[in-house]
């Protein structure tokens, strides 16, 4: 930016305000305005949000397609019969006097008479076409919605939300879902940093057990080196929980009486401590928020929580951070004997993060003229940076660090270095220069430069700051694999990282059999070497690499193969009890092949910001710098996560297993897979991997996708969305603005409202506040949805199939002249009326179990994949059942009144008793059959079922009674004429068992000889009382 | 006003802001999707037991029904043919349409039981759609109900709306094609039987739907080759009877829902007892030999259910029967093979069918 007075200051990222950014410790700004319109991110990053229809919807419309040819041929029949007989018969039905007729009755004009009355068929068979079906569709969905959102269960108190439904129209999908895409930080995780552990001078302090460690403890596997704080003085009370720690805060979960309340300057390396903690209040970009007055409470806005996290520790050591100005930091300082000193530190230079360089530093003249470089950084790069004669903690730390890492910490190393106050003004004479360049060469300058005064670093300590699980994850997710969901978590994380997360969350389970694809091996870096030393070009190295995944991929879908075969093999010969002998073998062949590629559990260090910088910049460019910096680091001193031989699986929530011992659960073999970013980026470009990624995926209920970029995690949903074809419905989940292509891609997309913004939940079909929810929107409400929406649509295509198909009766008996035989109003009664509310409240409040039992019982989720409620054979049967019914409605009156009086005093009917008695029949069938379809019956079942019948008797009665000019043909029709008569009401006592009895039947025979599972479940849950009435049968 | 809203402005600065409310949702049963219910469950025991009430139900029913049907005594005579015997349709119509040819027809009847008062005449058309849309339509009700004016109210009526220009009443195809064949009885005595055409039409229909209006310009009443109208519709109506009180007429304007059915024609009061005969004289004027429709006469007493119908006994103890069967059938698959209820085994997650594995997906 050029100013007036010929100034120039170079604007680079540092200076650019982000949307949503807010002014402070500033009174006036200079702005250019860049990135407008059509160019800024937004709108960049937009695509059109798709347009998600509900798999059911789309059958719905292939039946809709199919009732239109029905209505067209049912029409195209009535023209011809009416136009050949007008021709034939016409001319001798005087009575009609034919020959005077307009045209539509002229035996002269019998085409014209046909293609008349082919359009009035169409007209009187509409009621075929359920056209209210999509209204009610559209207002149960929305009610559901309603019901969701007002779920306490999904009520999020800590950030005061409820569950929000953005499209009602996927309600059903909810039930169904098979395959779950989870981003991990902020959706698995809270997205918020606890400070936890740190290591400083050769010293690992603090205590409590992380989510990893207690995974591990409640799967009985040893974690291959325990983080104990070593020379724990307190013994036992290291193992135990901490219960309440009055030091904790947000960011802040760390207790060790050795560093907090001022008890540091007892330890031996006191100096180093103090540096240590220096580094943390000193070397960061956060910004303070509250009062000096009130320094307890201060509060910090930084890039990243993990950044937070690490000043906010500061904070409670003593070193309180209150102050910043572009030149200096300021500082509340313990001494030491409880007083606080305040320091101004000059700030020289800030050396920021960025993916690329993972590490941060800060330069700085402390208040005793030292000029120091503070810096935290990753492992990986601050490692390779010491000072060779000051490497007197390294080992140790690296030790502590490789602990925090195991257990499932973000980790950073802390370290300084002293200045030489010559050798900095040069420096920062090029550094300088170097920031006013313009242009892209800027960047790699300032990196260069940067590089060069980070070195001859002296390792002080190490953090270990933990990413916490959310509340309930590894419960939701164990429940959710139960119900045969697969789940798949997107995460930027290493692959040591990501693995233990996943056995933190219980989405790998001991027993699991982990397929790892991975170009971080041995083979993968070989070829990256032939290649820099051969100079191959990026083709030939992606090639050779492609050749390893497509390798890895095949062995490990040989292994799933091979066990199977060697599974069933052994199946047969091991006809029963021997299930021990029976795992060995294959986890045998298994555990042989797989344990060489197991890595190791040993997630030494995250990289520094990672959680914002991801989200930030994550793309195509860090997984260039992944590959090249992350190769080659594979630790190989022991799995971590011993796979013991014996498979346990999902214990069954109710612990029903007391009969005879159910061994399926101990023999099948589950699968994960696990890939990182770089395989996963090959895999996506090419087909014939795809493929075979597919084909494994397919049999693994878990998969690991680490190191994914924000594109690659749209790319993925829609791999899996195409590779695993329309059988399968993928649900993604996320929080942040990078989920937003995976959710808008999947077809289902869920939003968290956590911290980072609603970008998610905007793009999101539905969003909630905690992962764990989704068990609940899932299992419960969209279980439901499934079985309501699924009941709704089958039942409205039965009773307007009744209808339509009587429709037509009439019209056979009527010369297909297009009279109906009932007065018009019955009929546009019949669906809004006398139908309709029943099975709204069906669809809207209908359960087959409670939620309590949906989710002790995960696996009657599994309904849904096997599209056991709405599918080709349950749509044919019932219209089947339809047409049955409606044969039934029409020709039970048809006997009844045919010829004979239907009354003692020798009435016979007429065409309005005809009329009046089939509506009643047609009315009460489909009300009453609806009862066998639902096994749950509240107050307002029984006011819509009955009071809808009910209501046709009102209606016929108060119809009936208005003067004939409007009643006609119903008038007084049940009061006079149908009412006295004991026919009538035997007729429809007749007509509804026998209409109702195929289906019944079917229902009783699946009753006796094939349960189906919420059967049996409502069976175990009212056993007591069964129980109790088989004993009294004794 | 400016001053006012400024106070009020003001006066709202000074309250202090009311802390935000909560989100939470409210308990209720009802959004918790907690309501109370009954949950019927289907078991084994109660299938068995389904059938077998509605079976015991039904059966009765059915006997009951079917003996009530069996009790009536109907008897059908078909007089389309032997009125006119051993002539072509085409002689038939012919003669038919001949207003001059004498149209008069004997029959004799036996009576097979004991038929007791009263005995209900019918007659009977085959093959005539009274249920044609054209037909149904033609008819003007306000003309029927005979308010003031009505006789003029023609709308619908078209082709026998109006002659020479005159509106006709009763209007419309329905009235014009009045079913016009007449029956006298008498026993093997002599004595004639006196049919009673009074009551045979719904009261409703008398007194609401049909008005005091005189029939006018009437085309069956006039002369027809005087008029020159081709084809004869069906019976005259006496000028000076009202339509309300024309039963015959409000019978026949009640339309048949379906081609073939019965119209009640009058009652006979007097018992008749069994292997007495019958003699009919039939006026065989209308013309069913066109469509060739069928024509018959009726006669049946009614018992608490109706006429002879043995439709629904049969129907009913088919059911019930059935409903029995089923039972038997149930009951034998349950006990062959008793499946212990609320086992968890048989939840599909617990079978064991290694197929099921390979299958899945």
């Amino acid at each position: 930016m050029e100013f007036q007075d010929g100034r120039n200051f170079p604007l680079g990222p540092s200076q650019l305000l982000l949307r949503d950014s807010s002014l402070q410790n500033t009174g006036l700004i200079w702005g250019v305005v860049i990135y407008t319109g059509h160019d800024t991110k937004v709108m960049q990053n937009a695509t059109a949000p798709p347009s998600k229809r509900s798999r059911i919807d789309r059958t719905l419309d292939q039946i809709i397609y199919a009732m239109f040819a029905t209505l067209f041929v049912m029409s195209f029949v009535t023209g011809l019969v009416l136009g050949y007989r007008t021709r034939h018969d016409g001319p001798d039905m005087w009575y009609l006097e034919p020959a005077a007729s307009n045209p539509y009755y002229n035996p002269s004009r019998a085409v014209v008479a046909g293609i008349v009355s082919a359009v009035t068929g169409l007209v009187l068979y509409g009621y075929l076409i359920p056209i209210a079906l999509y209204v009610s569709l559209e207002i149960v969905r929305v009610l559901q919605a309603l019901f969701m959102m007002q779920d306490l269960n999904m009520y999020d108190a800590s950030t005061d939300k409820t569950a929000k439904v953005k499209s009602a129209g996927l309600n059903e999908e909810l039930g169904q879902v098979d395959t779950i895409l989870s981003d991990k930080t902020g959706t698995l995780t809270c997205n918020q940093m606890d400070f936890f552990r740190c290591s400083i001078a050769s010293v690992s302090y603090g205590k409590g057990t992380t989510e990893v460690e207690r995974a591990a403890k409640h799967l009985g596997v040893a974690l291959a080196a325990q983080v104990v704080s070593d020379e724990d003085a307190e013994g036992a009370a290291g193992d135990d929980e901490v219960v309440s720690n009055p030091y904790q805060e947000k960011g802040f979960n760390f207790y060790d009486s050795r560093l907090l309340g001022g008890n540091w300057t007892a330890e031996p390396n006191m100096e180093t401590v103090r540096l240590f903690f220096q580094v943390l209040a000193l070397c960061h970009t956060a910004i303070p928020e509250g009062k000096v007055e009130d320094i307890q409470s201060m509060q910090y806005r930084a890039e990243s929580p993990d950044e937070a996290a690490l000043v906010v520790a500061a904070k409670k050591f003593g070193f309180c951070f209150y102050k910043r100005t572009p030149s200096s930091v300021q500082v509340r300082e313990d001494v030491g004997n409880g007083d606080y000193v305040d320091r101004s530190y000059e700030l020289l230079n800030v050396l920021e993060f960025s993916s690329a360089r993972k590490r941060m530093s800060v330069i700085l003249r402390f208040p005793d003229g030292r000029l120091m470089l503070l810096s935290k950084g990753a492992d990986s790069v601050m490692l390779s940076r010491l000072d060779s004669g000051k490497r007197e903690f390294v080992n140790k730390t690296v030790e502590h660090l490789n602990q925090f890492g195991e257990v499932g910490l973000r980790t950073l190393v802390l370290a300084y270095r002293e200045l030489d106050e010559a050798e900095y003004q040069a420096w920062q004479l090029k550094y300088a220069e170097a920031r006013s360049i313009l242009g892209r060469e800027r960047e790699v300058q300032i990196e260069e430069i940067a590089d060069q005064i980070e070195r001859k670093l002296v390792v002080i300590g190490g953090t270990g700051v933990e990413d916490k699980l959310q509340d309930g994850v590894p419960e939701a997710i164990d429940r959710l694999a139960q119900a045969g969901i697969n789940i798949w978590v997107l995460t930027g994380d290493k692959v040591e990282t990501a693995i233990n997360i996943g056995y933190a969350c219980s989405l790998l389970r001991k027993g699991m059999q982990k397929i790892i694809i991975s170009l971080e091996g041995s083979e993968a870096q070989a070829v990256e070497e032939r290649a820099e030393k051969e100079s191959l070009s990026r083709e030939q190295v992606n090639k050779e690499l492609t050749n390893i995944v497509a390798r890895q991929l095949s062995e490990g879908f040989d292994e799933m193969s091979s066990v199977k075969d060697a599974h069933y093999g052994s199946e047969r010969r091991y006809t029963s009890k021997d299930g021990r002998s029976r795992s060995n073998a294959h986890s045998r062949e298994s555990s042989q092949s797989l344990s060489q590629r197991f890595l190791t559990g040993l997630s030494r260090s995250l990289s520094l910001h990672s959680g914002s910088s991801r989200r930030r910049s994550m793309g195509e460019q860090e997984l260039q710098e992944y590959k090249t910096s992350g190769l080659g680091r594979k630790p190989e001193n022991g799995d971590v996560f011993l796979l013991p031989e014996e498979i346990a699986l999902h214990k069954d929530a109710n612990g029903d297993h007391s009969g005879p011992p159910l061994e399926s659960s101990d023999e099948d073999i589950v699968y994960a897979l696990v890939i990182d970013g770089h395989s996963l980026a090959l895999v996506l470009v090419d087909e014939k991997l795809q493929e075979q990624f597919i084909q494994v995926c397919k049999q693994c209920a878990s998969v690991l996708c680490c190191r994914v970029s924000p594109r690659q995690k749209a790319q993925v949903t829609k791999l899996v969305r195409k590779g695993m074809g329309e059988n399968r419905l993928c649900l993604a989940i996320g929080d942040g603005a990078n989920d937003v292509g995976m959710i808008q891609a999947a077809n289902v997309g869920i939003g968290i409202t956590g911290v980072e913004g609603a970008q998610a939940a905007m793009a999101a079909d539905y969003a909630i506040g905690q992962f764990r929810f989704l068990e609940t929107l899932l299992l419960v409400h969209g279980h439901w949805c499934y079985r309501r929406i699924s009941l709704m649509i089958l039942y409205f295509f039965y009773k307007v199939s009744i209808m339509g198909w009587i429709a037509f009766y009439c019209n056979i008996f009527a010369f297909f002249s297009g009279q109906p035989l009932y007065n018009d109003w019955y009929a546009s009664f019949y669906n809004t009326v006398f139908t309709s509310l029943p099975i709204c409240v069906v669809g809207t409040i209908d359960q087959d179990v409670s939620a309590e039992d949906c989710l002790a019982h995960p696996a009657l989720y599994r309904a849904g994949h096997r599209r056991e409620l709405f599918n080709r054979k349950l749509i044919t049967s019932w219209l089947l059942n339809s047409v049955y019914a409606s044969l039934v409605i029409f020709f039970f009156p048809l006997g009844l009144f045919w010829l004979a009086p239907f009354r003692s005093g020798g009435e016979v009917a007429s065409m309005q008793e005809f009329g009046a008695a089939l509506f009643t029949c047609l009315i009460l069938v489909p009300n009453i059959q609806l009862t066998t379809a639902i096994q749950y019956f509240t107050w307002m079942h029984h006011l819509a079922i009955w009071g809808s019948i009910a209501l046709w008797y009102l209606f016929l009665l108060i119809y009936g009674a208005l003067p004939p000019a409007y009643a006609t043909l119903a008038y007084k029709e049940l009061i006079e004429a149908l009412g006295p008569s004991p026919t009538y009401w035997l007729l429809q006592l007749l007509v509804v068992v026998a209409a109702m009895l195929p289906d019944f039947v079917y229902r009783c025979y699946k009753v006796i000889a094939r349960p189906s599972d919420y059967q049996i479940v409502l069976e175990i849950k009212s056993r007591p009382k069964l129980d109790a009435i088989s004993f009294n049968n004794k | 006003m400016s001053a006012n809203g400024a106070s009020t402005s003001d006066s709202g600065v000074a309250i202090p802001p009311a802390k935000k409310e909560s989100k939470k949702p409210k308990y209720s049963k009802f959004t918790q999707q907690e309501l109370p219910a009954c949950k019927p469950l289907l078991t084994p025991g109660w299938v068995i037991a389904t059938f077998v009430v509605v079976g015991i139900i039904f059966i009765p029913i059915g006997a009951v029904t079917l003996l009530a049907s069996n009790g009536v005594v109907e008897i059908v005579h078909d007089y389309e043919n032997s009125c006119l015997p051993n002539l072509s349709r085409d002689q038939r119509i012919t003669h038919i349409q001949n207003p001059t040819t004498n149209k008069t027809c004997q029959a004799t009847l036996a009576v097979i039981k004991d038929m007791d008062a009263p005995i209900y005449v019918y007659y009977q058309l085959d093959n005539f759609y009274q249920n044609h849309r054209r037909y149904v339509k033609s008819r003007n009700d306000k003309q029927l109900r005979g308010d003031n004016g009505a006789a003029n109210e023609t709308t619908g009526c078209k082709p026998e709306a109006t002659i020479n220009g005159l509106p006709i009443a009763p209007c419309g195809l329905i009235a014009w094609s009045l079913f016009n064949d007449t029956y006298g009885f008498t026993d093997n005595t002599g004595n004639s039987l006196n049919v009673n055409k009074k009551g045979i039409a719904w009261k409703s229909d008398r007194e609401d739907k049909f008005g005091k209006i005189t029939p006018q310009n009437f085309v069956n009443n006039m002369n027809s080759s005087a008029l020159g109208i081709e084809i004869i519709g069906g019976k005259a109506l006496p000028e000076n009877v009202p339509l309300d009180e024309d039963e015959d007429l409000i019978v026949w304007m009640r339309t048949a829902a379906l081609p073939t059915f019965r119209k009640l024609y009058g009652k006979i009061e007097t018992d008749l007892k069994k292997d007495q005969s019958l003699n009919i004289q039939i006026e065989n004027n209308y013309n069913t030999y066109t469509f060739g429709g069928g024509k018959k006469l009726v006669l049946s007493t009614t018992s608490w259910l109706g006429g002879k119908n043995n439709f629904l006994g049969i129907a009913y103890l088919t059911v019930g029967i059935l409903c029995m069967f089923l039972a038997f059938v149930f009951f034998l698959v349950h006990f062959r093979n008793p499946r212990p209820l609320g086992d968890p085994s048989y939840l599909s997650w617990n079978r064991k069918i290694p197929s099921a594995a390979n299958s899945s997906h």
